[in-house]
């Protein structure tokens, strides 16, 4: 039986290398986007594209409906952020509330509805969840010259993780947490990102934060 | 000269405590109120009227936040301490198997995570002429990571994770003009945080007062090849330092 693996705001070009790869180690992958991203994967039958906006609970809840027209069952979530902080300023004067207030209700809160609708059909399967995240919401790094709404909403977001993980890996729940370099080749990356998906570990006990190269990096 | 403090939070509990305190000890206090009916703080404030001025205060909201900047720059000429209190809870204690309400953890990081940066955004002109420039947050064992226990509770745990990174890019960006932080777990105190007072909780309000007035307003070590304020730790009522 082939395994199904869901990927979030699969239109970015990374996530596009990953989707492909999948399909290519013949996994069924359901491929989300948000309404007004259109995703094409011509020739690839094991892709369905599904319309998921992690900033709207509506929005996801509806997807679950429709996913669970595909398939019975998730083998593994791929959850990506919505943003990725590119272009916001660091420093408390160009802080914005409302950017603060957006960046958490996309990133953090995205993360949660996602995993939260679709945990009902991941039972029987391989029961894990994947996070592609950023070193720059870490608190053990505490990288400087990052924005304070981007670095704000990833720590809560790696809470949330935190918090899922003690709970759910008493169900047998494990957990990849992954941030790329935006340097490397994309489709090495997500070759890479593919492995450390879908291999096991010997310390499923822990949350660890790798990075590319394998280095754990502090939440 | 007597020092000027802004209090968030001060209606009640914790707040009302640490705004007491200060006056106890000389200052004078811009105290945050978000309950103009509650009558503590107003009390208060008529028995204080020289060195106590209330200021309509919702941290959640912008206008409500610069109109109390404002408020406070008419009246004073600095701000020397910050004490960002104002914080909320949860009245729904979901787990990832229930939908969580995300109205409420929105409204939850609002107060508690993005309220201390609109406080700081605000009064940052006032506090650039103070020679102390304290910045206190009121933060939580609840927001660490590495001591992270519970399975429910997301919107709150989430909220001070949060506040503790941006304290960090705070500091990051403000303690080389001279600020100094003070990040904070008070203790589980018998609070009003989830709406009505807590039963439950190892300290009153009173005393986890003034465990925190005392912390805040206490310096660190300092000697010519050592200053502990460059180094950001949150500690709790006992001095003890959580990891993050």
């Amino acid at each position: 039986m082939t395994q199904v693996v869901l990927i979030t705001e699969a239109q970015h070009p990374w996530s596009i290398a990953l989707c492909r790869y999948f399909a290519m180690h013949q996994w069924t992958v359901i491929a989300c986007s948000p309404e007004s991203i259109g995703l094409n994967f011509t020739g690839t039958e094991q892709i369905h594209t599904v319309t998921l906006d992690p900033r709207s609970k509506d929005s996801v809840q509806a997807a679950a409906a429709h996913v669970q027209r595909i398939t019975d069952r998730i083998d593994l979530i791929v959850s990506q952020t919505v943003s990725t902080g590119d272009g916001e300023i660091a420093g408390i004067a160009s802080m914005s509330p409302a950017g603060l207030l957006d960046s958490f209700n996309g990133n953090a809160l995205g993360a949660i509805r996602v995993v939260e609708a679709f945990l009902p059909i991941m039972h029987q399967g391989l029961k894990r969840i994947a996070l592609l995240t950023d070193p720059k919401g870490s608190l053990g790094l505490s990288l400087s010259g990052s924005s304070i709404a981007y670095s704000m909403s990833k720590a809560a977001l790696h809470m949330a993780y935190t918090m899922m993980h003690g709970d759910l890996s008493r169900e047998g729940y494990t957990f990849r947490l992954y941030a790329p370099a935006t340097e490397v080749d994309m489709n090495l990356s997500a070759e890479a990102a593919f492995r450390y998906f879908t291999r096991s570990r010997e310390d499923e006990e822990r949350m660890v934060l790798l990075n590319e190269a394998g280095a754990e990096v502090p939440l | 000269m007597n020092k000027t403090a802004v209090v968030t939070g001060a209606d009640r509990g914790l707040g009302l405590g640490m705004t007491k305190r200060l006056l106890e000890q000389g200052w004078y206090a811009f105290a945050g109120s978000y309950m103009a009916d509650w009558p503590e703080l107003q009390q208060l404030a008529q028995a204080e009227p020289q060195r106590l001025r209330l200021i309509p205060l919702d941290v959640s909201s912008d206008r409500s936040v610069q109109e109390a900047g404002r408020m406070i720059s008419d009246q004073a000429g600095q701000v020397d301490l910050l004490i960002n209190n104002a914080g909320i809870s949860t009245r729904q204690f979901s787990s990832i198997h229930e939908l969580q309400d995300d109205e409420e953890v929105l409204r939850i990081f609002s107060v508690n995570a993005v309220g201390p940066m609109r406080m700081v955004q605000a009064l940052q002109p006032l506090m650039e002429r103070s020679e102390w420039k304290r910045l206190c947050f009121v933060s939580s064992e609840a927001g660490s990571l590495a001591r992270s226990h519970r399975d429910n509770w997301y919107g709150y745990c989430m909220s001070k994770t949060a506040l503790n990174r941006g304290v960090q890019c705070l500091f990051d960006e403000l303690r080389p003009m001279g600020y100094t932080f003070r990040l904070y777990h008070p203790g589980w105190v018998k609070s009003y945080m989830s709406g009505q007072l807590s039963p439950e909780g190892e300290l009153d309000a009173n005393d986890a007062a003034r465990m925190a007035v005392s912390y805040f307003l206490r310096n660190r070590y300092q000697d010519q090849e050592t200053s502990e304020e460059d180094r950001l730790v949150m500690r709790d009522w006992l001095g003890r330092e959580w990891p993050w």
